[in-house]
């Protein structure tokens, strides 16, 4: 049976309940609570007990930072006034010093991106007219960038951005999912094809042979800068797995002897000229 | 066929047998031109479909001859069209997805390097049967061969009138343009295809709304597998009757197979729906040693032991198996194949192609492999099987794409299946396929919960 009224009296015997409690404001700050161990409220930076930061502006937090969140300036223990801003970010990274704070050996880095490489603007121009300036060109004209220039540029992009319209961080963000390249490459480029069909047809074989001559894990390059050898799913060897990739020639299929056989007699004859940087892919 | 004269690239290798339909004359120069493409008897399923039946007609005869997405989906393709044709829009787009999502997967790409007609036919009837003006094809940008024949295909074709405006003297216009599209597995997943050619990063978007409702640039976009086109020009040509007569009664027609790993000869096939898997395995020769397990679907599908081997090559038999078709790969491995370390190969790649939108996938794969790392390396935690069923469901809960709801599919198939070779693994550091090195690897000395069949 419904009784008008009953609902609302429950919900004000409620009211009156809490009306005539005892309230629960806590005086902060004269009263604290209880926080866990390991509760540190507001970041702050830890002193020693001299009164100085233990920071040392190493980086190594912003090196480690995955969405690069982290930008510190400040005074390192030797008195060098250090940035680590956005603009900067990749340049910083690869700053020997950081290098030596951070613990690694202080070479300076290879494969680093050229931010003054020349671009041909008036053939990046054409090759977007061509497309129609459309967004769903986007790829085809990375694409095109790559073969011409082996990797995308930067600068090449920032000229994509502008020509275009479109937001710098799209473009980048387009570019950093299609499997493009953003750093240059040095030399020869050895490509082992890691697809599930070259892996089960014996592809780590291949892999381990040819990082045994070259010298070189995966992913590096060797110290005269004539071989680079890296793993990619995209060769799509198909019926000739395993395959192996040399620059843009695909070879397959092959045994581990026999794509190290393939590698060592390219490294000995000496009339192969390394890759030019603005090769056209062989027919 | 000679190698040869082949028009296809090499890495593709067509195997003789199976229910050749779309592999019919590949590779073969003529089916290059026009010309020769209507020698062959085609483009008339688009003239039927154009002149004669009209957009409603045609879709009728798709749905009459039951052909689902060939893109693993298995969805109905005439539902699809129906939903695209009814959504409000005065601009409606088509795309051919030709992105071979996985490089092991050669049918998409067998069929725009050997018949880009057949493609572009099945695209325009695609395009007159849901009412859209413009088509897309978008190819892997890394199949030069198979880009360069496609545009040439669409500028006879235009020039034709095949294509562009006022096909065929009818009023029913349709613009195609060729874009490339990027090689990431992520790359094939349809909203992630419709981001990217909007000129965004790469990455799947949430459903509802499906494309054929608002899909590029807003509009309703119906986005279809190259190999699911060929099959709707096929079906126009030929009548929907003639294409019931082969496959099952749930799914007709015939399917791409990839087969690969250890067999005698790897290569492309086509097989009927329905067929046995061990079937579509002796095409390829059969495994060269004893045969162990068959991973059906690539890195989203799952492993059937030998005990499986006569599942029907479909889509829910194998999904009930806990595989999938996927985009028709087909991986045979024999007995010196470690069942640990395919599955760890598979999650491994799953979590290299994660486009990392949605978190389960970008940390739960990478927290699965590590898993696995532990497995292989003898120094399992006590949980960690339970971690990689438990992780398993959350990111099949969770999922954004499918991609990352089947990607922990090869590992729960084979743990399954071939639970005692975990079990060595992860107790013993032995391996029972002798495949992993183990020499440096301490056994553990307590046994583990939750290897082997899950308690259900």
């Amino acid at each position: 049976m419904r009784i008008p009224g009953l609902g609302i009296l429950k919900g004000m015997r409620q009211t009156g309940r809490n009306f005539w409690a005892p309230k629960v404001t806590r005086q902060y700050p004269e009263e604290r609570p209880q926080m866990p161990d390991r509760w540190r409220g507001r970041l702050d930076l830890i002193y020693d007990p001299f009164g100085e930061h233990k920071c040392e502006v190493c980086f190594q937090c912003a090196q480690v930072c995955p969405v690069e969140a982290i930008d510190m300036s400040g005074f390192d223990s030797q008195g060098n006034r250090i940035r680590y801003g956005l603009p900067e970010i990749y340049e910083e990274r690869k700053d020997p010093n950081a290098y030596r704070r951070a613990g690694l050996p202080a070479e300076p880095m290879r494969n680093v991106a050229r931010w003054d490489e020349a671009i041909d603007t008036a053939w990046l121009g054409g090759v977007i007219d061509g497309f129609g300036a459309r967004p769903e060109a986007l790829i085809g004209i990375f694409s095109a960038v790559q073969e011409r220039y082996g990797y995308l540029p930067e600068r090449a992009l920032r000229l994509i951005s502008d020509t275009m319209v479109i937001h710098w961080a799209q473009v980048f963000g387009a570019a950093g999912l299609g499997g493009f390249r953003l750093l240059p490459t040095e030399g020869h480029l050895v490509t082992v094809c890691r697809c599930a069909a070259c892996r089960f047809a014996g592809g780590d074989a291949l892999l381990s042979a040819l990082s045994d001559e070259l010298g070189i894990a995966p992913g590096e390059t060797s110290n005269d800068g004539a071989w680079s050898l890296e793993t990619s799913d995209e060769v799509a060897a198909g019926a000739i797995a395993p395959a192996i990739r040399i620059d843009t020639m695909i070879y397959g299929p092959l045994t581990a002897v026999q794509a190290r056989h393939l590698v060592a007699e390219r490294r000995k004859s000496a009339a192969a000229p390394a890759r030019a940087r603005t090769a056209s892919r062989p027919s | 066929m000679t190698e040869s004269t082949s028009t296809l690239s090499p890495q593709i290798r067509i195997l003789s047998g199976g229910h050749p339909r779309l592999l019919v004359g590949l590779g073969d120069a003529k089916l290059l031109t026009l010309a020769g493409y209507r020698k062959a008897g085609t483009y008339t399923g688009l003239e039927r479909a154009v002149s004669t039946l009209g957009a409603e007609a045609s879709i009728a005869e798709i749905a009459a001859a039951g052909l689902r997405g060939r893109g693993g989906g298995g969805y109905p393709t005439a539902d699809k069209w129906r939903a695209a044709r009814g959504a409000a829009g005065d601009r409606k787009v088509v795309v051919a997805n030709l992105i071979g999502a996985d490089p092991t997967a050669l049918g998409d790409r067998a069929l725009a390097e050997g018949n880009p007609h057949l493609i572009l036919e099945g695209l325009l009837i695609a395009a007159h049967a849901t009412g859209a003006s413009e088509a897309i094809v978008a190819i892997r940008r890394d199949w030069t061969a198979a880009i360069a024949r496609m545009r040439a295909a669409v500028a006879e074709a235009e020039a034709a009138h095949l294509a562009g405006y006022l096909v065929l003297g009818t009023d029913f216009s349709c613009v195609v343009t060729v874009f490339e599209g990027s090689g990431a597995l992520v790359a094939g997943e349809e909203t992630a295809l419709l981001a990217a050619l909007a000129g965004d990063r790469g990455m799947p978007t949430i459903r509802p709304p499906y494309p054929t409702e608002r899909g590029l640039g807003g509009n309703p976009t119906t986005v279809q597998n190259g190999e699911t086109l060929a099959n709707a020009a096929w079906i126009l040509t030929h009548g929907a009757a003639e294409f019931r007569k082969v496959g099952s009664s749930a799914s007709p027609g015939t399917k791409l197979v990839s087969i690969y790993g250890k067999v005698k000869r790897a290569g492309l096939a086509e097989v009927a729906l329905g067929s046995p898997v061990a079937d579509v395995v002796a095409l390829a020769g059969g495994p060269g040693k004893t045969l162990k397990a068959v991973f059906v679907g690539g890195a989203g599908g799952g492993a059937l032991s030998t005990a499986e081997i006569e599942t029907p090559y479909d889509y829910e038999p194998l999904h009930a198996a806990g595989a999938g078709l996927g985009l028709g790969q087909l991986l045979i491995t024999d007995a010196s194949t470690c069942m640990v370390s395919s599955a760890r190969f598979f999650l491994d790649y799953s979590s290299r192609e994660a486009c990392g939108k949605a978190v389960p996938c970008r940390i739960g794969t990478k927290r699965l492999v590590e898993a696995l790392d532990r497995v292989l390396a003898a120094t399992p935690r006590p949980d960690d099987f339970g971690l990689l069923r438990e992780l398993s469901r959350k990111m099949a809960d969770t999922a954004l794409c499918h991609l990352e709801a089947r990607a922990p599919g090869p590992m729960l198939t084979t743990l399954d299946r071939f639970g005692d070779e975990y079990r060595a693994h992860a107790e013993r550091g032995v391996c029972l396929a002798g495949a992993c090195r183990t020499e440096t690897v301490a056994p553990l000395l307590a046994p583990l919960a939750g290897v082997g069949p899950a308690a259900s």
